[in-house]
């Protein structure tokens, strides 16, 4: 975007966002957007809380455990399913299903099965993150080129060789590309579980602010999120990027 | 590629004389046959582990189908559903039209693009879902607070698939319609969009799947009502067979909705895939 | 001078022939019949060129040689084993190249001796006399990325070597490479034939590129594939490239398979 042949840089266009509601906010449209500037002022309110500090460390200890699980599990469970025409029937219509399921509904049952704690919200986030991890790393072992398949084939590469020098690094940009989904997934996955779940981490703390009306206390906390959500985001397509060439050199 | 060689291994194998080793391998090779075993594997599953039981609240399949039917012979589910599906199907009508408009208007204007963006690549890797509370407080619990949640989660990836679409129109039909003097208008109608809607639509999908979600999400968070109401007032009850069949029920219904979907674009909108 | 002999499909294992293809059918599944009993010897220490038409099963064939698809009907046999999958015995040159994106020239040329459990001090010494035999000394720590597609062959080549087989099985090596570029590395070729003293077995479709490099030359018909010639080649190797290529053997074998050829054309 180029504006009296200056180039702006790309992000630039959310300040033009912000300071619409900042106006909207003065203007007191709705209540819904109280300005933007007494919301940044609450940060500073936010930060001195010992309940937010525990709330973001809780919900980054089940956010890591969760997705960690999801891809240990989720990545060789894709690839399998890439490579066997078996797993792939028994298994693909089930990962087709949850990946678009409304997995809300599921995290009643985790609830009732696993209590109101920590365990619950790691099991939402291994829930919301592993269905995609699995097709991505399955898209990725199908495209893996028939030469190299042969090549290893033709110097006497094992199954198990195959697996880990071969299908595993070039199905990579797809494997990348799954996990970043799948920690997108896990985050709304988190906040997710700790909504339904509002005992615990930051679902303790929704709690209090909306039932003592704080709205912006509220969206200074959601502020936060959003931003680490957005820096896991962006931090991933980095990682995506750096491994892009792998795709490109495919015929 | 791979692939071809996987059935060229499975087919040749059928080729085999006729044993019954042969004639089980090829039974297994058919598609739905596997499919079948499959989805009578996991409910023969849930079956054991509820009879173990694994947990006190963790009921057998057959005690949960049997009371799904209940539920749907006293009519209690049928109207729950309903209720779940209007603010639903509201929010993803006015997203469907908003925000493909949105989505190919940044695709087309460089301008519009530049401003709209990167706010929604910023929502769609925001959890907004925690915006649930916010909306609550500001709207009440009626339909607007529903039809409202629903839109927020379903929004930003019907728009940023619809951009995407746009600006991956292939190049050389532009300019081939170009070289043949069609109009801006033109061009837009009979070329581009044509060409993008395959994407627009797998964004459309992706938006109903998160619109469930948020339908969903709302029924359990707001003063329950719907299909939110039967999960979260059985659960209150440790009536888990009921708890437990509204789940299977909504997430059936919501691999239902997005199939019929995905039927009405290839009916409507893809006439290359008619006949296949 | 070329000696066009006759159809030699069922002529008895002779000595020196390490690899014997008896009789060799292939059916894709749908019922496309790529190749219809093939018989073919292969001599030791020489280089045989498999031309024919594009599609003809050529490249069917030296896959099942590898052991990399199953032959519907028939056997290969080196030195008098059945082949019943890839082995030590043989290595494979791929007409893509077939290097791993995501490791260097060094990993890739070290790459089959690598799946064998040789320690990696060892064969990265081989790979890299290898590397430099191939002319790609320097560029041991480049990725296939960085190099052209001559230079990404040579890759394949190297790798193809190190593995210290005794029949090495190129496929159509040189058709994803420019024309110059191809001129240079059939030279080299013939340079790198002259000093391991191996079996090649070499898939082509270009006529100039068959009688340059090989020693014989089995011409296949269109599919389903037999051999409709042996061609023994007789062009002196000790010339310079030049004079090979102006050689009046050179030119009359040239000349009298492409007459050959055409009849298969439509």
């Amino acid at each position: 975007m180029q504006i009296f042949g200056t180039r702006v840089p790309a992000m630039a266009s959310l300040l033009i966002w912000a300071a619409l509601w900042e106006l909207v906010g003065r203007m007191e449209v709705s209540i819904l957007f109280p300005p933007l500037t007494t919301i940044v002022g609450r940060l500073g309110e936010l930060f001195a809380t010992e309940s937010f500090w525990n709330a973001l460390s809780l919900t980054a200890r089940s956010y890591l455990t969760g997705t960690a699980i999801a891809i240990c599990a989720g990545v060789p469970i894709g690839v399998v399913m890439g490579r066997s025409q078996i797993f792939d029937r028994l298994l693909l219509p089930w990962v087709n299903t949850f990946t678009s399921a409304p997995l809300t509904a599921i995290v009643p049952v985790i609830m009732a099965l696993f209590g109101f704690g920590e365990t619950t919200i790691v099991l939402t986030v291994v829930l919301f993150a592993i269905w995609i991890i699995i097709l991505d790393a399955r898209a990725g072992a199908r495209s893996v080129s028939t030469s190299l398949v042969e090549m290893a084939a033709a110097f006497g590469a094992t199954r198990w060789q195959s697996f880990t020098k071969i299908y595993l690094w070039a199905a990579l940009p797809e494997i990348l590309t799954g996990i970043r989904l799948g920690l997108i997934r896990a985050v709304k996955g988190v906040i997710i579980g700790q909504l339904l779940v509002s005992v615990v981490g930051f679902g303790e703390l929704f709690e209090v602010y909306s039932s003592n009306f704080l709205m912006e206390h509220m969206w200074a906390l959601l502020l936060v999120l959003f931003a680490l959500a957005f820096v896991i985001d962006e931090a991933m397509s980095y990682l995506e990027r750096r491994a892009e060439y792998f795709a490109a050199s495919r015929n | 590629m791979a692939l071809r060689a996987d059935r060229i291994a499975t087919s040749m194998a059928g080729a085999e004389p006729a044993g019954l080793l042969s004639r089980l391998k090829l039974w297994a090779s058919h598609p739905y046959t596997l499919r079948f075993v499959s989805i009578l594997a996991v409910l023969a599953g849930w079956e054991v582990a509820g009879r173990i039981p694994v947990s006190p609240s963790f009921p057998t399949f057959l005690n949960t189908a049997a009371a799904t039917f209940g539920m749907v012979l006293d009519g209690s589910l049928p109207t729950g559903l309903a209720i779940t599906l209007v603010p639903l199907l509201i929010g993803f009508l006015i997203c469907a039209l908003l925000g493909v408009a949105i989505g190919v208007a940044m695709g087309l204007a460089p301008r519009i693009e530049w401003l709209g963006v990167p706010l929604f690549i910023v929502l769609q890797a925001a959890p907004l879902a925690a915006l649930v509370p916010l909306i609550i407080m500001a709207y009440g619990i009626g339909l607007t607070t529903k039809v409202l949640i629903v839109c927020v989660m379903a929004m930003p990836v019907i728009v940023l698939n619809s951009f995407k679409a746009v600006r991956n129109a292939p190049l050389s039909l532009i300019e081939m319609g170009r070289a043949f003097l069609g109009n801006r208008r033109q061009l837009i109608f009979q070329v581009i969009l044509p060409a993008a809607a395959p994407v627009i639509f797998a964004g459309l999908r992706l938006g109903l799947a998160s619109g469930f979600v948020g339908a969903v999400l709302a029924e359990l968070l707001v003063t329950p009502t719907g299909v939110g109401d039967i999960i979260t007032y059985n659960q209150s009850i440790a009536e888990y067979p009921k708890m437990y069949g509204a789940i299977a029920v909504v997430i059936a219904v919501s691999v239902v909705f997005i199939e019929a979907l995905e039927r009405i674009e290839l009916r409507y909108f893809r006439p290359e895939k008619r006949g296949q | 001078m070329a000696t066009p002999a006759p159809i030699s499909a069922s002529s008895p294992s002779t000595s020196g022939a390490i690899v014997e293809v008896r009789s060799v059918s292939k059916v894709y599944p749908g019922g496309v019949e790529a190749l219809n009993g093939i018989s073919l010897d292969f001599p030791e220490g020489q280089l045989t060129s498999l031309l024919g038409p594009s599609g003809c099963g050529k490249t069917t064939l030296l896959k099942i040689i590898a052991g990399l698809i199953p032959a519907t009907s028939g056997e290969v046999r080196i030195k008098g084993r059945k082949v019943t999958g890839p082995g030590p015995d043989r290595s494979f040159v791929f007409q893509d190249f077939a290097l791993m994106p995501w490791a260097t020239v060094l990993r890739n040329a070290a790459f089959g001796l690598e799946l064998r459990g040789v320690p990696r001090s060892e064969r990265e010494a081989i790979a890299e006399s290898y590397i430099a035999q191939v002319g790609l000394k320097g560029f041991e720590h480049k990725f296939p990325h960085e190099l052209s597609g001559g230079m990404r062959q040579r890759v394949g080549l190297a790798r193809a070597l190190a593995v210290k087989a005794e029949v090495i099985l190129m496929d159509e090596p040189f058709s994803a490479v420019d024309e110059q570029t191809r001129r240079k590395f059939q030279e080299d070729l013939l340079e790198l034939i002259a000093r391991e003293r191996k079996t090649f077995l070499f898939v082509t479709h270009s006529i100039e590129e068959a009688v340059y490099v090989s020693n014989r030359i089995a011409l296949l018909s269109k599919r389903p594939s037999r051999v409709s010639q042996i061609i023994e080649v007789d062009v002196p190797r000790n010339a310079t490239p030049d004079a090979i290529r102006r050689h009046p053997a050179y030119l009359d074998t040239v000349e009298s398979i492409w007459a050959g050829l055409k009849q298969y054309l439509d």
